[in-house]
């Protein structure tokens, strides 16, 4: 088990943090400058606290009371950086190497990852997507006892990014190794954390499911963070193979949304952005969309753009982003019935990892059903 | 990003490295078979076989002594005469700060020079013997565009320009006696331009920089029809010229040195002498010009085998340069990089200064620390029999130590552009510090510590100013291409000057483009890895 209790100042920033976690995948989530990645790197030794401390296993890595201060190659903490730390005069294989380890482990590590044949090409010659899990196998290569990443999708293209996410969850339930995984992407966070600790000005504001904390946020920075989409959690209520649509009851309000791995009667979270939902002034006929409910403008922000608030009758609450120019033709204040129009594909899902649905091997499947529920 | 491009990169990669291998095997090849060679002479001074004397001689004897001295070893099979020729008062003051010691033979253009060595003890004053005279001649650019027609002409506003002697050196004190006597002194006093010996002087007025010079009338001879000639002074409006010869009194070679002063006074000597311009002291002197026929001239056989030593030379010092700036520039550059201590970048400047500072005053510096003269090179000649100046060895010192900033400036950038996550990310993988500087800093930083090397290996053959102060001119000991260009100026050898000039400009170039490939090639890499 990691405990981390630590306080660094770095001019006007101060940092004071202090949480335990023992297994599955910790997301240190927040916006840029909450020190999440700060946090990442003291505990990996890449820097120092002005004081607290660290223990793993009740092995102290950092104690500013008895001066203890484990070297980074001592920590046995593995080390994921944001942009692919392959060393570019190296071969994949060579990098491999470099890390130590049995030639066995390298071989099982590259089929499993799927990357058997770039493991003699150099780094400038991968993708990001592929140069990331080369960096993942050289650190397991070590044995970590935990695994630091810090945004390490930020190299990675859209489309491998979602295949990479899976299979880093998939390796998290292998392995077992404790994962701390830092972000600022909510689906990120939603697709493989067990758990969420919310950060902002260098401080633990929420911490708990993913769940909790982007439902119902404590914080306005993190409302706006994951403001940035409409989380719905429905159950399950039929599925249209040949139209790819599965339709939900998502707080009694029926959407219809790209078809989905969950069976039915079971529960299902997706999001969609306030930029794809439209409001009408009344009821639309002729639309493609084939969502269309009704509801109650509760309040409107004012921001570089207006975000307006909207309670379904039916009780769920989504935000919509307008233009100003909308909004005064409209007319849309608080009060107001609007209906709401939204097209299946403008939603995601949020959790495709946690599926159980088909073969019992999730690295080695390609997923394709998530290929189908992507937004075209 | 595609296979092709990383093969093509690689494949040019292979060719830098390959080329920087070749470069530094021919160089320690020749290093190796020329250095055995010098090592053996230095070490056995006395033994008859294959002497090398040193004879430093005014620059207005060039032409003479050089005659003379291939004369003498024909006759003296086994002593081969190394000439050293520079204005008077400068040899004066290289045998002082040196302790009398380097050179064999001294001959000057005036008494007061070897009175000074005489009193200082270098030289002792039963061997001294007059061997010389001459006289100063008034010479113009061929076409005399100020039209002078005689010494009084020289009071005329057209003369804009007098090319001189500096005022220390014996062809500048009777040129500016002349001067004083026919009372142009004042008129003329802002038009001088002063040069560092007679042959300088000659050359401006030969290439038509100037409107007039005064010289020797031996050096107008040589060169004829180069110039013209006005006037040859009268011998009262200046003190004699005589020209003093003598054996240094610590020369390692007394037996070959006295030799060589005989032979200079000989019959043989006399007749090169004569038809060279020079009359023995105590005959008539001579009042108009004598002919041209100077005797053998060079050929373009001596003059490619002259360039070749030069060549040779250069590479032997930059070599040898190269071989402790380079580990040593990279050692620093990497500590600069690398530890972040109080007074970094103090020492990074004042490391930095020999790059900075004239290269005359680094010479001058390397001269007070190192010349036979200081603490330093004293222990060096008594326990090691070292000797720095005036040696190749001091050349290679000189340009090493020019050079070594630039190697360090150009490590400690390398490292510092090596991507630092690299190095932490090989602390996460549990490699230690010493660890990832050997296989992941030192291998990334190698291209810009090629380019270094390359830089500070031209920048050592280039040098001049303070190669030139601590270890003279002295023809195929330490007459380097740079210093051999100048020679070959001075005395008006276009020929052996052009060919010279050609090859450190092809080399030039040649660095600045393998130095430019390098860093685009460290750049490409690096950016494809950063995608």
């Amino acid at each position: 088990m990691l405990q981390v209790a630590i306080q660094k100042q770095v001019g006007a920033f101060k940092l004071d943090v202090a949480f335990q976690h023992e297994g599955g995948t910790l997301i240190l989530f927040g916006p840029s400058g909450s020190g999440k990645t700060t946090t990442l790197r003291n505990i990996a030794g890449l820097d120092r606290p002005t004081s607290g401390h660290i223990t793993f296993d009740g092995e102290a890595l950092y104690d500013r009371s008895k001066r203890i201060n484990m070297r980074v190659q001592q920590r046995r903490l593995g080390f994921i950086f944001q942009q692919p730390s392959l060393f570019p005069h190296m071969t994949a294989r060579e990098n491999i190497a470099y890390a130590g380890g049995k030639t066995s482990d390298a071989e099982r590590w590259i089929e499993l990852f799927g990357v058997q044949h770039i493991v003699d090409q150099h780094p400038n010659q991968m993708s990001g997507g592929e140069q990331q899990r080369i960096t993942i196998i050289r650190a397991l290569m070590r044995q970590p006892r935990c695994l630091l990443m810090d945004e390490p999708m930020s190299a990675v293209d859209a489309g491998t990014r979602h295949l990479l996410l899976h299979e880093l969850h998939a390796l998290q339930r292998e392995t077992k190794i404790p994962m701390i995984y830092v972000t600022h992407n909510v689906s990120e966070a939603y697709r493989i954390g067990d758990r969420v600790i919310v950060m902002e000005g260098g401080r633990i504001v929420q911490d708990g499911l993913p769940i909790e904390v982007f439902h119902t946020p404590t914080s306005a920075a993190i409302a706006s963070l994951s403001g940035t989409e409409n989380i719905i959690t429905g159950r399950v209520l039929s599925h249209n193979a040949e139209d790819h649509t599965t339709t939900i009851d998502a707080q009694g309000a029926t959407l219809h949304v790209p078809l989905c791995h969950e069976k039915i009667g079971k529960s299902t979270t997706l999001a969609v952005r306030p930029e794809d939902i439209l409001l009408a002034t009344g009821e639309v006929s002729g639309t493609s969309a084939r969502n269309q409910v009704a509801g109650r403008v509760v309040k409107v922000r004012y921001d570089t753009f207006p975000t307006v608030l909207v309670a379904l009758d039916t009780g769920l609450s989504l935000r919509a982003k307008l233009t100003h120019q909308s909004v005064k033709f409209l007319k849309i204040e608080p009060g107001r019935r609007v209906y709401l129009l939204m097209k299946t594909w403008a939603f995601h899902p949020l959790d495709a990892g946690r599926s159980h649905h088909h073969t019992p091997d999730p690295l080695k499947d390609t997923p394709t059903n998530d290929n189908a529920m992507r937004r075209p | 990003m595609t296979r092709t491009r990383q093969n093509v990169t690689a494949d040019k990669g292979h060719e830098i490295q390959r080329f920087a291998k070749v470069l530094k095997l021919t160089t320690c090849m020749i290093l190796i078979t020329t250095l055995t060679g010098s090592a053996n002479d230095a070490r056995a001074p006395t033994a008859e076989k294959h002497i090398k004397i040193t004879v430093s001689a005014a620059a207005s004897l060039n032409d003479v002594f050089t005659e003379i001295g291939r004369r003498f070893e024909e006759t003296h099979p086994g002593v081969v005469v190394q000439f050293n020729f520079l204005g008077s008062n400068h040899l004066q003051r290289q045998i002082e700060g040196n302790d009398g010691v380097g050179v064999d033979v001294f001959a000057c253009a005036a008494e007061a020079p070897m009175d000074a060595l005489v009193a200082g003890g270098f030289v002792r004053p039963e061997d001294r013997r007059l061997f010389a005279g001459n006289r100063i001649a008034l010479v113009v650019p061929v076409g005399n565009p100020a039209r002078i027609t005689s010494f009084a002409d020289l009071a005329d506003p057209r003369v804009q320009t007098l090319a001189i002697s500096g005022e220390r050196v014996p062809a500048g004190i009777y040129a500016r006696q002349v001067l004083e006597k026919l009372n142009l002194t004042q008129t003329l006093s802002n038009k001088l331009v002063n040069t560092a010996h007679v042959r300088q002087a000659l050359a401006y007025v030969i290439q038509g920089e100037v409107s007039a010079g005064l010289v020797y009338a031996t050096d107008a001879a040589q060169v004829a029809d180069a110039l013209q000639l006005v006037e040859i002074a009268d011998t009262i409006w200046h003190d004699p010229i005589r020209y003093p010869i003598a054996m240094l009194d610590r020369s390692p070679h007394p037996d070959a040195a006295w030799k060589f002063v005989d032979f200079v006074m000989s019959n043989i000597a006399t007749e090169i002498l004569e038809r060279h311009g020079f009359r023995r002291p105590g005959r008539a002197t001579l009042s108009k010009l004598p002919s041209i026929n100077t005797g053998e001239k060079l050929d373009n056989s001596d003059r490619l085998h002259k360039a070749w030593i030069a060549l040779k030379l250069s590479l032997l010092a930059a070599t040898g340069a190269l071989m402790v700036v380079f580990p040593l520039g990279t050692l620093v550059g990497a500590i600069l990089a690398k530890c972040n201590f109080r007074g970094r970048e103090l020492l990074d400047s004042v490391l930095t200064l020999p790059m900075v500072l004239p290269p005359t005053v680094t010479g001058y510096y390397l001269m007070i620390m190192l010349g036979s003269r200081s603490w330093v090179g004293r222990t060096l000649e008594d326990i090691l029999g070292i000797h720095v100046s005036l040696s190749l060895l001091g050349a290679g010192i000189a340009s090493g130590v020019i050079a070594f900033p630039l190697m360090m400036k150009s490590a400690r950038t390398a490292f510092e552009s090596v991507n630092h996550e690299l190095e932490l990310a090989s602390y996460t993988l549990g490699k230690g510090r010493i660890t990832t500087l050997l296989r992941i800093t030192l291998p990334l930083a190698k291209n810009g510590l090629v380019g270094g090397a390359i830089l500070s290996f031209a920048r050592a053959i280039g040098e001049f100013g303070a190669t030139f102060m601590l270890a003279g001119m002295i023809e195929g000991r330490t007459m380097t291409m740079p210093s051999a260009i100048f020679n070959a100026f001075t005395n008006h050898d276009d020929a052996t000057a052009q060919i010279l000039v050609l090859v450190l400009t092809i080399f030039s170039i040649g660095v600045i483009y393998l130095t430019n490939r390098l860093n685009s090639r460290t750049m490409d890499r690096q950016d494809e890895a950063e995608l």
